[in-house]
């Protein structure tokens, strides 16, 4: 047991392997059909932008995972176990950062 | 000179009749129908959109300006119309759907009060497509809406006050409510969204004045289910029971949406109600063989106990997310020099339709927008001639460049108008093409049902959209008022001859509906996605009224409109990058007068 308060600690981080499978999780889990392909957003949040409505944390985004949140995200927890989560993890913190850009880049109409 | 003289007796008229009003509530909305109102959703029963008002003219509207707005405090796509009953004003936002009502015979239009309903946040997150609302409904001194979270309410006219509220919907399962209801006589007649979510789509009415339902009558499915009784149900090309069911391989209708989240209109001569339903799902369409009936379909069904009388299928085996949730418009035409009791709907499919509304045969069907999904509608047995090249599923891979893309020829959420005086239908149309990918998807509960990849590409020509005047006697566009981004917002025309419409760079139109040149523009803020209308104040003067505020799938598309959260960054979308240097998000009620 850990005392309440102890973050919680990936223990996948960085396997390029368990990424690959937690591609595969994220659409087998339909996380797609809200946070659309590759996690660049739809009518959830951009997953792979570096930055998190409820906290960036290992601790946080297993928790938003895990129980869900308000609006919408439901609770993974129960259908793919705390390992499923770190899985799923370890796929959205390999996402390459989006590029920069600014709006001088955009062409005039 | 003259025609001024006019509309002031008009108008006196109106306050003499809105007394009337007041004394005998109790009456049907049917009775309540007075010229200078806005009550329902899309002005009268047959949908038309059209405003019998001609103050505002093709001459004089260069003279519009804005008189009032108003922030509604939420930033959601402004999707559906204020209503105007009397001298009241109502206003319906995205969620959490608030109702205002605004005072319009005092200085500043004060609220008279405000009904903020306890709507779940979960049901942001089970909506497709931002979390919009479609309008409200007034009838026997009620205002009548639904909730995102799968409740319709009825609220008092006069005080705030909640009458009743229902659970319609089970959002745990998929199911959101942004459609606009219908009230014909005593039922409230209501459906739910979650062509996205795997749901088994249906159509209910509720007593109007006890919120109590009535019956349930599902899209799909046994004909049990459907309120299919026999010697009652007479769809035009197809006979034989259980059509909901054997369409379907391996009974995957269970699971196969057909969604209803647009409009509904009322005939109450042949006392029937038209609505349309959407797409199939999942996306994919090898996981469902078979026609699929009855999604992406118009159903003619009777008020009173829902039984099913008939329907037509626009898209057989939906294989490219066409929803037929747009409007069907009621409109008496001459066609070829017969008169006929016509149903015209422009659906997603890139196709305009024009039927007869007491059999649901075609009779005209025509291409409104870019379309190489199928090559023409067969007139014979009603449908479409398809192009092979543009079947999709697993076993084809990514079929790449089929039109129009699934944003729609044109979007349900954008429903067009008819003038009697000109005969001409104006509506928003949509220039996209799309790739489309499918891929398995596994159902699990509440989450969602799609299983496609689907970017998307401008069509020919490079604009992204137009605004149209088309022939629905002859399947001819009469005029095209070319627009550089996708054209989101519903259509109004006036007596005065005059179109509105909005854009999504958040301009504000005015159109002359014979010609389509533009008579007056004003940029309001934010991208136009809701329906304008027009009504006389208490001062006599016609008025029209607009939502800005960007969004429904353009929210999601173009993400970098948002400044609202700062936790979600996104690039644009690659098909519209610049969108954002015109608009970002808003939610305000504009006011226009001469």
């Amino acid at each position: 047991m850990l005392p309440p308060g102890t973050p919680l600690h990936n223990p996948y981080g960085g396997d390029a392997t368990v990424a690959r499978a937690g591609a595969a999780l994220f659409t087998s889990m339909n996380c797609d059909g809200c946070h659309g392909a590759d996690a660049s957003g739809w009518v959830g949040p951009d997953l792979g932008d570096g930055r998190w409505r409820y906290g960036g944390s290992d601790t946080d985004v297993f928790r938003s995972i895990f129980y869900g949140r308000p609006k919408g995200m439901p609770a993974f927890g129960g259908v793919v176990g705390a390992d499923g989560v770190w899985v799923l993890i370890t796929y959205l913190r390999s996402l390459p950062a989006p590029a920069d850009e600014p709006t001088e880049s955009w062409p005039q109409r | 000179m003259r025609a001024i003289v006019v509309v002031a007796i008009v108008s006196f008229a109106l306050f003499a009749h809105r007394d009337g009003c007041a004394a005998t509530r109790q009456r049907p909305a049917t009775a309540m129908r007075v010229d200078g109102d806005w009550a329902m959703p899309a002005h009268d029963y047959a949908t038309t959109r059209f405003s019998p008002l001609s103050q505002i003219n093709a001459h004089n509207a260069v003279r519009l300006r804005p008189r009032w707005t108003f922030s509604t405090g939420v930033l959601g796509g402004h999707e559906g119309q204020p209503l105007v009953v009397g001298n009241t004003m109502y206003v319906v936002t995205p969620w959490p759907n608030v109702l205002y009502a605004f005072d319009l015979a005092r200085a500043g239009y004060p609220l008279k009060w405000k009904y903020r309903p306890d709507v779940s946040a979960t049901a942001i997150g089970t909506s497709c497509c931002d979390s919009v609302n479609r309008g409200a409904f007034f009838a026997d001194g009620k205002i009548i809406y639904n909730l995102l979270d799968g409740h319709t309410v009825a609220v008092d006219a006069a005080t705030g006050r909640e009458v009743w509220k229902t659970k319609i919907a089970d959002v745990g399962d998929g199911e959101t409510t942004t459609m606009a209801p219908l009230v014909v006589r005593d039922r409230v007649i209501v459906g739910a969204s979650g062509g996205e979510f795997g749901i088994y789509g249906w159509l209910k009415a509720l007593d109007l004045h006890s919120g109590r339902i009535v019956w349930t009558a599902h899209n799909l499915g046994p004909d049990a289910d459907m309120l299919v009784r026999p010697g009652t149900f007479k769809p035009p090309y197809v006979s034989g029971t259980e059509l909901g069911t054997r369409s379907w391989a391996n009974s995957t209708w269970k699971r196969g949406g057909a969604p209803v989240w647009g409009w509904i209109s009322y005939d109450p001569k042949l006392d029937l109600i038209y609505y349309g339903t959407g797409n199939a799902g999942p996306y994919n369409p090898e996981e469902r063989r078979g026609d699929n009936r009855w999604t992406s379909s118009v159903l003619a069904r009777k008020p009173e106990d829902g039984a099913l009388v008939w329907a037509y299928q626009f898209t057989p085996h939906d294989s490219w997310d066409y929803d037929a949730t747009g409007a069907m418009i009621l409109a008496d035409l001459d066609i070829a020099g017969k008169a006929v009791h016509a149903l015209v709907h422009f659906d997603k499919n890139g196709f305009a339709y024009t039927l007869d509304r007491a059999t649901g045969r075609v009779l005209v069907a025509a291409p409104f927008t870019h379309v190489n999904w199928a090559k023409s509608i067969d007139l014979e047995n009603g449908r479409p001639v398809l192009n092979p090249a543009k079947a999709t599923g697993i076993s084809k891979g990514n079929v790449k460049d089929i039109c129009p893309s699934l944003e729609g020829g044109v979007s349900p959420a954008s429903p067009a108008a008819y003038s009697p005086r000109t005969h001409l239908f104006y509506t928003s149309t949509n220039n996209l093409c799309m790739d489309y990918a499918a891929s398995h998807v596994a159902y699990l509960k509440g989450t969602p049902y799609i299983g496609v990849t689907s970017p998307y590409m401008a069509g020919p020509g490079g604009k992204l959209g137009a605004f149209i005047a088309w022939d629905a006697a002859t399947g001819r566009m009469v005029w095209k008022d070319k627009e550089p981004y996708p054209s989101w917002s519903g259509a109004l025309v006036t007596a005065g001859n005059v179109v509105f419409y909005g854009t999504l760079d958040g301009w504000f139109k005015a159109v002359d509906a014979r010609t389509g040149k533009l008579l007056y523009r004003f940029k309001v803020g934010s991208g136009v996605v809701g329906n304008p209308i027009s009504y006389v104040g208490p001062d006599g003067r016609q008025y029209v009224a607009v939502y800005a505020g960007i969004g429904g799938d353009w929210a999601l598309l173009a993400g970098d409109t948002r400044s609202d959260d700062p936790a979600d960054m996104r690039a644009p979308a690659d098909f519209m990058k610049d969108i954002a240097r015109h608009t970002s998000q808003g939610g305000i009620v504009w006011i226009f007068a001469l």
